[in-house]
This record gives C-alpha cells, sequence and structure tokens, in this order.
C-alpha cells in the first residue's frame, strides 16, 4: 500500500509474539493501528477493522492530526481536506472537515469555521462533528 | 479485493494486491507483503526519529 511505503516507518507487532509490546501501547484489540511521532508519542489510534478506503483515510487523518498537534496549520489544513474531499464518502470524512477548518482559523482564516460548520451541515448533517460546528454559525 | 473482503485478516496482502489465498477448507498461503514491516517498535521510532516519518504500528493477530 503506497500510503504505508511513503508516509510512514511501519512496524507489525503480532499479538503472539509480542504481548508486552500489546500491553505497552495499551492495545486492547486487534487490529489496531497506532500512529507516533519520533519520540514514540502517539497521535491517532484506529482499533477494528476497516474497507480498503476508509482505512487509507483514516491514515491521512492521522497525518493531519500529527501536523496539527505539531502546529504545522497549513500542512495539516491540507490533509485534512484531502480526506474532507477526496474520501468524502468514508467515516473519517466528516472528522476530517472539522479538523480542517480549526487548522485553517488556526492559521489565521478567521471566516473557517462558519464555513465548516456550513460545510459539515449540509454535507454530514447527521454526524457528532455537524453538532460540534453547528456552535460556529451563531 | 474479494479475498480481502473475505477474508479480513489477510489485510496486510490485500493492501498489495499479493495474496494468493484460497478460500474455504482449503490451505491459506503465500500471504506476501512489499510493504517492509519492522517487527521491533522501539526500531521504527529510532526510523521516525532519523527520517521524519511518523511510525504506523499494526498490532495484527492475523498470520504473519
Amino acid at each position: 500500500m503506497k500510503v504505508v511505503s511513503e508516509h510512514f516507518v511501519p512496524v507489525k507487532i503480532h499479538v503472539k509474539e509480542q504481548p508486552a509490546v500489546f500491553e505497552r501501547f495499551k492495545a486492547q484489540w486487534t487490529p489496531t493501528q497506532l500512529i507516533l511521532d519520533g519520540d514514540g508519542i502517539e497521535h491517532h489510534r484506529i482499533e477494528g477493522f476497516l474497507p480498503k478506503e476508509d482505512f487509507i483515510a483514516e491514515l491521512e487523518l492521522g497525518l493531519g492530526k500529527l501536523a496539527f498537534e505539531q502546529k504545522r496549520y497549513e500542512d495539516a489544513a491540507n490533509m485534512f481536506r484531502v480526506v474532507c474531499d477526496e474520501h468524502a464518502g468514508a467515516g473519517a470524512a466528516p472528522e476530517a472537515c472539522y479538523w480542517a477548518g480549526v487548522s485553517n482559523y488556526k492559521g489565521g482564516n478567521h471566516e473557517s469555521l462558519k464555513e465548516t460548520a456550513r460545510l459539515l451541515k449540509e454535507r454530514y448533517g447527521d454526524s457528532a462533528w455537524a453538532r460540534k460546528a453547528s456552535v460556529w454559525t451563531t | 479485493m474479494q479475498v480481502w473482503t473475505r477474508l479480513p485478516a489477510t489485510r496486510t496482502a490485500a493492501w498489495n494486491g499479493s495474496c494468493e489465498c484460497v478460500i474455504g477448507r482449503a490451505k491459506k498461503e503465500a500471504i506476501v507483503s512489499r510493504i517492509e514491516w519492522l517487527k521491533d517498535a522501539d526500531e521504527g521510532i529510532a526510523r521516525a526519529h532519523a527520517t521524519g516519518k511518523p511510525v504506523l504500528l499494526d498490532f495484527s493477530a492475523a498470520p504473519m
């Protein structure tokens, strides 16, 4: 999978071979994937099986979260926007749209929250992320 | 992809389109991955530190 090889250092831990590593990272179930930075700090967690498109979208969401938490807001906004727009049918899309708006806001675009709230209401009106963003319309 | 949907445990192989699994009662074999997975979390973190790429740490119960 290209996204894995290009963007990550891939590490696989088998439950029977390395149970202590499961304990160390508090993995409760398989499959679980964590995105860690170079200090070993967790930035995103995916638990349970996902269809391919959803899984790729989750990986990209995780890359966005990593950039966001490192205060690279422009990079984060671009990564979240990819999930929001190019994986619009994926489960991660509403969350990605939300964080794209927040990243743009943190990057200085103060209109982005209202725009994001409108987009979420239009596309994902029943989602928790649309409800979270609803406060931005007032 | 059909194999993947019927055998989610072989996802790694399906990621690469390289699974040669046999469905049903017959044996499942030749799960070949083009992703070069490390098996040491600390080595992965050290490489992430050196390269700037994040670690994807995959906890699995599927055949390796």
